[in-house]
């Protein structure tokens, strides 16, 4: 794309494209040339100077220099490894090389491996001591100031990629080091615990906690003795030739026993993938690398240390039969021979629709398709549905409308090349943090503006260009009334619509009353803000629309998706980068589970039930005759259990007890089902329910594939053997089909992939073999592997191939009578997961974020006597729960907030939801929740402890700011050219 | 009417079969490796008749311990003072060409042989005998060297050394 020019590159001549910076390129040869702090992601940042080469006459560096015509670069000239080496001399000041003793001897150290490149014999600047303590004060990881080396990588990750702000160094003072929000300790910092500090760290100076003492043959050595054998070392001063050699005698013998395994994470619908470094049972790192296709270096503090429940002493570990008042540990095959018989029998007498199987949105690929094999198949039922029912179902049924895929329309780089985003009901940073890191850097470093609509001011709202807070539920209304504008101004692409959209006229029919007085009116924002939304779409290169629960949770939040979908038709912003509609998944593989057709009206792939050619493919498939009728939603299942219609219930994976609205109801139905089969990890609230319960094996210990929110297949590798007689969720169901006299014969989950693939046409070109490793496919997939990261550039998932607009009306939010005078909002933070039974098992995660809490504005605070740590009872129609409070800004007037990580009586959220669901798609409306408060005490321990980083202030920058260092009166430059403001 | 239970029965036997199970795994090996197991049973019970095992079951025992003693010997500044007179020896000897140390050394074997016999005439040298004895083509080439080897050796002490570079 861009004209190439001849460089001579140590006298060989080279063709490059003109502004490649010299050390890609000589990576990209595979030619080895020293670095330490650059990275592919962070670009130069110029601290270490290793890099030095000799260019025209002049020492530059091959991290920062851009190739041009006629260079001559030489790599290894006598002036440039003097260079080379008197930088690495710099570093080895600051860093003492006990490689052997040292946890980070993996292979993989920077600091390591470039000084053994540099064939570095003798250091002449002495190592010194900077002075400073070791912090240890963090649950998940430390600092040693004694071994940094001030590369600043850290302060990059964490100022422009993770963006929380909290890392930088003092270049001013006499011996720099890398500073927590200007001298906190870590754990009292604005710091996140997303660990990325601790990924890019080039040595040991950040380690995971986890690590310490456990990598190395010798780490474990107490200080006392540690101390002494490092003495030695330096006091008889072997030449570090030596040192190496020693080093990589040991760094071999480690990898014989630390196994790395690459997974995908389980916590969200981001889908970060990384590597999991185990040594037996014991879970030493997570290791995210650049090749990661979504995260790169990047994970959250869920997906980097909160991996305690894979060895928790409260796992499942063997099937359990209810026998009276207790649970019975049993074989499996006491276990299979009861189900099968007890459903058998039920099927025989009622017939399938008898029968309910809820899958779960957290396991794979392919234990969801065989779920829903198994009921459509072996028990001839499609009464199937997954817990995507209780959050997404809404956004997908508002995009099939509009645009024919359910699912986003583009990848997380579109969603970074946006000019304008707008996160609409969403709390990206908690709820999906990976992926908001990619806003607050577009935003950080490329002007990229954003629009938040929300109650909550939560921290994207913060940084905000313009933050909406309408009231709750009337998000249709602005949405639609931005429409009306924008094209009332002649701002819409009128050939876009003309040509790729049908309905038009009639929506203009429909828009007729979204006026910008009557959106005021609904929804309480100034026409100014509406207005102002309208330009900055107008004004985008290219906007993207990300939502959450906090629409799809609403009595008509399928109506939202669609206006949503509506909004972006308008202005063009399907089918281009940089634009788009991007529901936020929430769990792992929502996407996936949903597109493996555990729904009681979709097949898998997508294939509506209804249709007739469809259904008789998958009839011919399974051998057996599939009803058209589609099956039971979720909610319908519990409302069939309260007739006496649905008899028994198979559950996958999900805490419904506490998952579903109105707990109270849900536990009174369960418990009057005539048979119910649960297959968790842990014995969940739901499991108790139970006549069997069977173990499973979480993600760690299974071989498959997991669906990010982009469309994304990645394969996930068994990194541990499955925990005493638990198994994959796929063995399980098919010992369940085998009972019931059906033999599938699959021998691994490789095989189930190549059966959806042969029967889900947007699966057709997915295999193992094109998901080996990192690769991975976002469908449609055709069948010679083309996958499709960015949707509908050509067309849109209808016959006529257009879109079209979506013709739904508002439907206000549900009344509520007047005592009932506080709006109840609640979703996610950061540190938990879901309802907490995975993330509840981590003491670090649990120290930093012990209990839920609801959040109460500061008026409203004033108003009933409330303070920090108040203890109030919060009261619905539906039911009540006791909590401790939060006063923060965070929340306004009369609205509140509580996280709905809880598995207590006391204090779950859904205690207090109501049953009333979305239109469409039965969605439970969360979020339209009223309550009444009482205060029970007003003095007592504030629920959230001052060391968690919501209380600390951050500390924005760009970068590292290396030109602070090069401004020092002790810095002697190396490079004869120091280019300052050279970003990536 | 299913109430939700969180009761788990203990599975006593459980852990008795598991223990059976186990131990099969270990028979099983043993029986596949039966030689080995017995020649390395005898070489146990040698090493337990004489003593040696028990010391070494010690020693392992307080390895820690012993590190550190092991460790605090050689901190010592005469020990470290040996490593490194050892290592800048060693290194000092890689430098040097082979043959010239062994004509050094023939030629010392000889003039220590040379001496030893005019020591025992008991002869007195003058300065006469000296200004001779200095034309003397062996004598001279010897001070040649020698005065050549102070020079270089002045020129060595010359330099600073490694630590202070």
């Amino acid at each position: 794309m861009s004209e190439l020019v001849k460089v001579k590159i140590n006298g060989a001549e080279h063709e490059v494209e003109k502004g490649t910076r010299i050390l890609d390129y000589l990576l990209q040869q595979e030619m080895e040339h020293p670095h330490v702090c650059y990275s592919e992601v962070l670009g130069p940042i110029q601290t270490c100077d290793t890099c030095m080469c000799e260019i025209d006459g002049k020492i530059m560096r091959a991290c920062s220099t851009e190739i041009e015509e006629g260079m001559n670069i030489l790599t290894s000239s006598e002036r440039a490894k003097a260079s080379q080496t008197e930088a690495m001399d710099r570093i080895l000041e600051n860093h003492l090389l006990y490689c052997t003793v040292c946890d980070n001897n993996n292979g993989n150290c920077r600091v390591h491996n470039t000084a053994e490149l540099l064939e570095i014999e003798h250091q002449t600047r002495p190592f010194r001591e900077k002075g400073y303590e070791v912090d240890m004060s963090h649950p998940f990881y430390r600092y040693d100031p004694n071994q940094c080396i001030l590369c600043g990588r850290c302060v990059e990750v964490c100022q422009d990629l993770q963006v929380n702000e909290t890392l930088t160094i003092d270049w001013e003072r006499q011996m720099p080091r890398v500073l927590w929000d200007n001298g906190k300790s870590i754990n009292e910092s604005s710091c996140v615990s997303c660990g990325q500090c601790a990924t890019v760290c080039p040595c040991n100076a950040l380690m995971e906690k986890s690590m310490l003492g456990e990598a190395g043959f010798m780490t474990s050595m107490p200080d006392d003795l540690l101390t002494p054998m490092v003495d030695l070392i330096k006091a008889v001063e072997p030449d570090y030739k030596t040192i190496f050699a020693v080093s990589e005698v040991e760094a071999a013998m480690r990898e014989n026993r630390i196994e790395k395994t690459k997974t995908v994470c389980t916590f969200c619908g981001v889908g970060c993938s990384f590597e999991v470094w185990t040594k037996g049972r014991e879970i030493l790192k997570i290791e995210p690398t650049e090749n990661s296709p979504v995260n790169s270096v990047s994970t959250c503090v869920k997906g980097k240390f909160g991996w305690d429940f894979v060895n928790s002493d409260q796992r499942l570990t063997t099937p359990l039969i209810r026998k009276g008042d207790e649970f019975v540990p049993s074989t499996w095959g006491e276990a299979l021979t009861l189900i099968a018989d007890k459903m058998g029998t039920i099927k025989q007498t009622y017939g399938g629709s008898a029968l309910g199987f809820v899958s779960s949105s957290k396991t794979t690929n392919e234990d969801s398709y065989l779920m829903q094999k198994l009921a459509r198949q072996v028990f001839e039922s499609n009464n199937i549905d997954n817990c995507s029912r209780y959050c997404q179902s809404p956004a997908t049924d508002g995009l099939l409308a509009t645009v024919g895929y359910g699912g986003d329309s583009g990848t997380i780089k579109d969603i970074e090349k946006s000019g304008l985003v707008i996160i609409v009901g969403a709390n990206p940073t908690e709820g999906h943090p990976v992926l908001a890191t990619r806003v607050k850097r577009a935003k950080k470093l490329f002007g990229q503006k954003l629009i938040v609509s929300d109650l909550r001011k939560h921290e994207m709202a913060e940084r905000s260009d313009l933050f909406l807070h309408p009231k709750q539920g009337t998000d249709f209304v602005w949405i639609t009334a931005i429409a009306k504008y924008i094209i009332d101004q002649g701002w819409h692409d009128e050939k876009y619509i003309e040509q790729r959209v049908n309905q038009y006229s009639e929506y203009l029919n429909l828009l007729e009353k979204y006026t910008l007085e009557y959106a005021e009116e609904v929804t309480g924002l100034p026409k100014e803000q509406l207005i102002e939304t309208a330009r900055m779409i107008h004004e985008a290169d290219g906007t993207s629309v990300l939502w959450g629960m906090g629409v799809t949770q609403n009595v008509a939040g399928s109506h939202t998706s669609a206006a949503i979908a509506n909004l972006l038709l308008v202005t063009g912003n399907f089918g281009r980068t940089g634009a788009g509609a991007y529901p936020l998944r929430g769990h792992n593989n929502v996407q996936g589970s949903c597109d493996m057709g555990t729904l009681p009206q979709w097949l898998p792939g997508n294939q509506r039930i209804t249709d007739d050619k469809l259904r008789e493919k998958f009839e011919q498939a399974y051998g057996v005759e599939i009803a058209s009728q589609p099956g039971l939603t979720n909610i319908e299942m519990l409302q069939a259990v309260e007739k006496g219609e649905l008899k028994a219930m198979y559950l996958m994976g999900e805490d419904m007890a506490w998952v579903d609205s109105n707990s109270n109801h849900v536990h009174e139905t369960l418990s009057k089902l005539d048979f119910f089969v649960v297959q968790d990890v842990f014995l969940t609230k739901t499991a108790q329910f139970a006549d069997v319960v069977l173990p499973a094996a979480p993600s760690l210990e299974k071989d498959g594939t997991f669906t990010n929110t982009e469309r994304r297949i990645q394969r996930l590798y068994r990194a541990l053997d499955p925990l005493g007689e638990s198994k994959p969720d796929w063995w399980i169901i098919q010992q369940i089909a085998k009972y019931m006299g059906v033999n599938w014969n699959y021998e691994h989950p490789s095989e189930i992939m190549d059966e959806i693939a042969s029967l889900a046409p947007i699966f057709a070109g997915v295999s193992y073999d094109r998901l080996e490793g990192w690769d991975s496919l976002v469908w449609p997939v055709q069948k010679d592997g083309t996958d499709e990261p960015l949707l509908y550039t050509e067309r849109f998932n209808f016959a006529d191939g257009k879109a079209n607009f979506s013709l739904v009306e508002y439907v206000p939010p549900i009344e509520f009578s007047h005592e009932f005078d506080l709006t109840l909002n609640n979703g996610r933070l950061l540190e938990h997961f879901h309802e907490g039974n995975m993330t509840n098992k981590s003491k670090g995660i649990l120290y930093k974020l012990p209990e839920v809490f609801v959040e109460v504005s500061p008026e409203l605070a004033q108003e009933r006597g409330v303070k920090d740590g108040s203890l109030v009872r919060l009261e619905s129609p539906y039911g009540a729960i006791k909590l401790r409070t939060v006063v923060t800004d965070r929340v306004q007037g009369k609205e509140l907030y509580v996280p709905m990580h809880s598995v207590s009586h006391e204090n779950a959220i859904n205690l207090l939801t109501g049953s009333v669901g979305d239109v469409r798609t039965q969605t439970p409306a969360y979020k339209q929740t009223k309550v009444k408060m009482e205060v029970i005490k007003v003095k007592g321990n504030r629920p959230l402890p001052l060391y968690n980083p919501r209380y600390a202030i951050r500390n924005p920058q760009l970068g590292v700011q290396v030109e602070r260092k090069w401004a020092r009166e002790d810095y002697e430059p190396i490079a004869d050219v120091n280019r300052t403001g050279v970003t990536n | 009417m299913a109430k939700p239970i969180t009761k788990i029965k203990e599975p006593i036997l459980k852990e008795e079969e598991k223990q059976a199970e186990k131990l099969q795994g270990v028979i099983q090996n043993l029986a596949e490796n039966a030689d080995g197991i017995t020649e390395t049973i005898k070489l146990l019970q040698e090493l337990h008749e004489s003593g040696v095992l028990e010391a070494l079951n010690s020693l392992i025992e307080a390895k820690e311990k012993v590190a550190k003693i092991a460790v605090g010997q050689l901190l010592r500044p005469p020990v470290t003072n040996a490593i490194n007179n050892g290592m800048a020896a060693a290194g000092a000897l890689t430098e040097l060409d082979p043959e010239m140390t062994k004509k050094l050394v023939n030629g010392m074997m000889r003039g220590i042989q040379k001496a030893e016999q005019e020591l025992q005439t008991n002869k007195k040298i003058g300065i006469f005998d000296l200004m001779k004895l200095m034309k003397d083509t062996d004598v001279n080439r010897a001070l040649t060297f020698s005065l050549y080897l102070l020079q270089g050796i002045g020129a060595g002490l010359k330099e600073p050394s490694q630590e202070n570079k």
